[in-house]
């Protein structure tokens, strides 16, 4: 699937990914790549902006650490992002349903 | 820097600190890409190749972080104008004199408090949440206006105003106002600025 396929979706995928727990940016995109089955393919890149939206909103909250030496941004879900992801899951199922009743699928 | 996160720095605009931490964070993740490939067996100019492949096109990744740092400047910005601007107001009501200036002068400085309560609640809505969209170029904008408003207002009553000479703080109200003033407009343009480089 590709970035339009995904478009809207990407806020709520980042949300769960990080309700398994902290990680930080490239650790997200590959948790992505690896629990889509490979079929997720969207730019790398989009995905820091969307992290740094997600923090903006409070549904995530980054720190800097250091690990191995290296400077990086740690992401973790708060309260409000719970909250987010949960009602993006019951947006998508609903618009799962719209889509298979109009599809008859 | 390597070329890829320089093509996507170069239209970058916005506030410094914020620009740097992201591209930073990007270049990290971009390295750790080439380092798997590599580890996987690939050359580095291959393993370089394939990491700007999966990042997405330069232009595509910076208009999604000029948009992030337009938000930061918004809010950095809106920060000035809800500080300094009841700041300057205060200070002149408090020691600007008692006397009455007359009818003319005090509808000019309702002029200024009507500009400056315009700019404080955009600047309160953005920081609340409450408006994002084009938040930078409105923050710019009024920020502009509230103190071209403030100028003009000022130099009308200097005219007007009723046997009111200036008063011992006269001459400090002037320098902390110029102070405030040319804080607001340089905010105010790194707002206008930074909206204006908007990746399309």
């Amino acid at each position: 699937m590709d970035a339009d396929g995904i478009h809207g979706q990407l806020d709520t995928l980042i949300l769960a990914t990080l309700k398994r727990g902290e990680a930080h940016g490239y650790a997200i995109i590959s948790a992505l790549r690896e629990h889509s089955g490979e079929r997720l393919d969207l730019p790398s890149g989009t995905v820091y902006p969307a992290l740094r939206r997600l923090e903006r909103a409070g549904s995530i909250r980054g720190t800097w650490s250091q690990d191995a030496g290296r400077r990086r941004r740690v992401y973790a879900l708060t309260e409000d992002g719970l909250k987010a992801l949960d009602k993006g899951v019951r947006d998508w199922k609903s618009l799962r349903e719209v889509m298979s009743a109009v599809l008859g699928a | 820097m390597n070329e890829y996160i320089a093509a996507v720095a170069a239209p970058l605009r916005g506030p410094r600190r914020v620009r740097r931490d992201m591209l930073a964070e990007i270049e990290d993740g971009f390295e750790e890409a080439v380092a798997e490939r590599v580890a996987a067996g690939l050359s580095r100019g291959e393993a370089v190749d394939g990491a700007a492949s999966e990042f997405g096109e330069p232009r595509i990744v910076a208009a999604e972080v000029q948009r992030e740092l337009e938000a930061a400047q918004a809010r950095q910005t809106a920060w000035t104008l809800l500080i300094a601007l009841p700041a300057m107001t205060i200070m002149w009501d408090v020691f600007g004199g008692d006397g009455d200036p007359g009818l003319a002068a005090t509808l000019l400085a309702r002029v200024v408090d009507a500009a400056t309560a315009v700019a404080f609640g955009a600047a309160a809505l953005v920081l609340t949440g409450h408006l994002e969209r084009r938040a930078a170029r409105l923050c710019g904008l009024l920020g502009l206006v509230q103190i071209a408003t403030a100028l003009g207002c000022s130099a009308l009553i200097a005219m007007v105003a009723d046997g009111q000479g200036p008063t011992g703080a006269w001459a400090a109200l002037t320098a902390a106002s110029a102070a405030g003033s040319i804080l607001v407009c340089t905010a105010s343009v790194r707002a206008l600025r930074t909206a204006r480089a908007a990746i399309s």
